[in-house]
């Protein structure tokens, strides 16, 4: 970790606690991307199910979109919070979180 | 002037007026058009705003920043104003529970979600505010246009 941070100058060290703070929000980010798989999984199994639809008539685009929107955004808040301090970092990951489910929200709210 | 004292708060004193006072604006706007290319006014006019241009490139370029300023300020306001309606949308819609949670660790994570959203916009705004401190203005506007476009609440907008 550290070996490959250090060699750019204006990056900060990632020390114990930046690395506590990536992995506890990295667990959040990990469970609204464990929802949005769980949906693209039974989503269409629901709608298999459902009298007059098929496998093809469940909204795959949003479903895939959705599962891509946590793993996305935690990168880009992990890129963004590189030159930043423990503190700036853990709020950048919130903030992340924050667009997380705003757009999650609203891939539901598409889906309807 | 009129010595009325109950009109002479509707009306605007002149320079005579004991109360005027030049503003800072004013005497900076003028200064190069009185001595264009003095080196000593030159050497004031660095001291007294380090981020004016240079004083010979004439009164309506040392004008600018100042100009420019309040047009951010005012973008600011605005978009400042359009965040808060999106907290209100996604207020509005984290009451209509559309996540339908599966287990009882879903129905915590659902909260948690509809916390968020409600706190996305001003996350995103006063981390916009905080980390572009020291950039470009243009650079804080287009940060919070992006805001402005990834947290529309849609579930709001959609109606759903």
């Amino acid at each position: 970790m550290s070996a490959s941070t250090t060699n750019t100058a204006p990056t900060r060290r990632f020390g114990r606690s930046s690395i506590a703070v990536a992995i506890v929000f990295g667990l959040v980010y990990a469970y609204y991307l464990f929802d949005a798989i769980r949906s693209t999984v039974v989503l269409p199994a629901a709608y298999e199910n459902a009298v007059g639809l098929t496998v093809a008539d469940a909204p795959w685009t949003l479903l895939i979109i959705a599962d891509l929107i946590p793993v996305v955004i935690y990168v880009v808040a992990f890129v963004l919070g590189r030159r930043r301090n423990v503190l700036g970092r853990a709020l950048i990951f919130l903030a992340g979180l924050g667009v997380v489910a705003t757009l999650t929200l609203s891939t539901i709210a598409l889906s309807y | 002037m009129t010595s009325d004292p109950e009109d002479e708060g509707l009306s605007w004193g002149d320079e005579k007026d004991p109360t005027y006072v030049e503003s800072s604006s004013q005497i900076r706007a003028d200064r190069p058009a009185v001595t264009p290319g003095a080196s000593a006014a030159e050497r004031r006019a660095a001291a007294e705003a380090r981020r004016a241009t240079a004083p010979t490139t004439g009164s309506a370029v040392d004008a600018g920043p100042v100009a420019t300023n309040s047009v951010v300020l005012v973008v600011l306001g605005l978009l400042g104003g359009i965040y808060l309606l999106y907290t209100v949308g996604w207020f509005i819609s984290a009451q209509r529970n559309i996540a339908l949670p599966v287990n009882a660790f879903d129905v915590v994570m659902t909260y948690v979600r509809e916390g968020l959203s409600v706190a996305a916009p001003a996350l995103w705004f006063g981390c916009t505010l905080l980390f572009t401190r020291h950039s470009k203005p243009l650079l804080r506007v287009l940060w919070l246009v992006l805001g402005a476009l990834v947290l529309i609440p849609l579930p709001f907008v959609l109606g759903v």
